[in-house]
């Protein structure tokens, strides 16, 4: 169902971003930055799920409130001329490898215990099968 | 399905097309952007090619600014050198004027000298008239149509024939022109007894003067040359 509509989400707003207008070359910097933060927000968000610990504002703030503050902080990296951005990037890509290994165990070890349940169970047809 | 994960589901979805179309403005940007050239460079590296065109830029500024100054100044010595070309053009037309290189016209005497059975005109006849003309402030003379410069010679060669300008044989009758002031020759030469006009008429010569305010007298028609004078000093 999540991953659904996430899959839904980024056809329509993929066909929304095709008709959007362009923005200036310079702003495009801060642009990337934000949705970098988003997109380790939205890992993180999935993750929370899988946790069963998800919660809608901390998920929502999150999502918007990384988003903002990347963009100030690069904007005041170029200010001071140090490369803040480059931090931020470290930390959020860092971020989302790490929730994206949890993601990969989670599904991974879901796999494993399916086909041991399988296993289990085809074992105690075979067992039924030589009773009889 | 409880409602806690259509809610996730449904927030999710919404934040992944806000996402997605960032990312396609962002994608599209970079894309349009022709940084292709800027890209492969280092930023100080731009810094550096910036600054050097920025000195090429100013030096060429100020060659410019050079060049216009000195087209100025071109132009106001061509501008000179048009007014002194003028000047000495104008000069040179006076100095050919004044010593006879020029046509002229203007207003002046013409008198006509003719031989008689009585009397003749002699060489130095004409040399009086000349210098009483010149006395008279006359300014350009001729006789017969041959210009009197300040070099013409006025000699005999025969009873019938007198010389003027080296080579050009006059006779009887002589039309004397002088373009002058009309009036003081007339009254220099009318002078009752004395004039040249009453003198000659007393001693049997013929002699006419009439005054004209349309005179035209010919140039010198022969190159003037001043052999055997070694430049002189202003």
């Amino acid at each position: 169902m999540v991953y659904i509509a996430i899959i839904l989400g980024c056809i329509i707003g993929a066909f929304i971003g095709n008709f959007a207008p362009m923005i200036s070359y310079t702003y495009s910097e801060y642009l990337a930055i934000a949705i970098v933060a988003a997109l380790d927000t939205i890992f993180g968000g999935i993750v929370a799920s899988i946790n069963k610990n998800f919660n809608m504002g901390v998920f929502i703030s999150g999502f918007l409130g990384n988003a903002i503050l990347s963009i100030l902080l690069a904007y005041l990296g170029s200010r001071l001329n140090v490369d803040i951005y480059l931090a931020a990037i470290f930390v959020f890509v860092g971020r989302i490898f790490y929730n994206l290994g949890v993601i990969r165990r989670y599904y991974i070890e879901k796999f494993t215990s399916f086909l041991k349940i399988r296993k289990e169970k085809n074992n105690k047809k075979t067992q039924k099968n030589t009773e009889k | 399905m409880n409602r806690e994960k259509i809610k996730i589901s449904i927030v999710l979805g919404i934040i992944s097309i806000f996402l997605v179309s960032l990312m396609g403005v962002q994608i599209k940007t970079i894309k349009k952007t022709d940084i292709t050239a800027l890209e492969t460079m280092q930023e100080d590296e731009l810094r550096s090619e910036i600054l050097a065109l920025k000195e090429k830029n100013d030096e060429l500024q100020a060659k410019i600014i050079d060049n216009e100054e000195k087209i100025k100044e071109y132009n106001e010595t061509l501008d000179n050198s048009q007014k002194a070309e003028e000047l000495l053009n104008n000069e040179l037309k006076e100095y050919e004027e004044k010593i006879g290189l020029t046509d002229v016209t203007g207003a002046g005497v013409i008198i006509t000298l003719t031989d008689t059975s009585d009397q003749s005109y002699s060489y130095s006849n004409l040399v009086d008239y000349v210098n009483e003309l010149r006395y008279a402030g006359a300014t350009a003379i001729s006789i017969n149509d041959y210009r009197i410069i300040s070099t013409t010679e006025i000699v005999e060669i025969s009873k019938k024939y007198i010389l003027l300008n080296t080579d050009q044989r006059i006779s009887s009758p002589y039309i004397i022109k002088a373009i002058g002031d009309k009036d003081k020759i007339l009254e220099v030469f009318n002078l009752k007894d004395e004039g040249y006009i009453d003198l000659y008429k007393d001693a049997g010569y013929s002699v006419e003067i009439e005054g004209s305010n349309n005179i035209t007298i010919n140039k010198y028609n022969k190159e003037i040359n001043f052999e055997y004078i070694e430049k002189g000093e202003d």
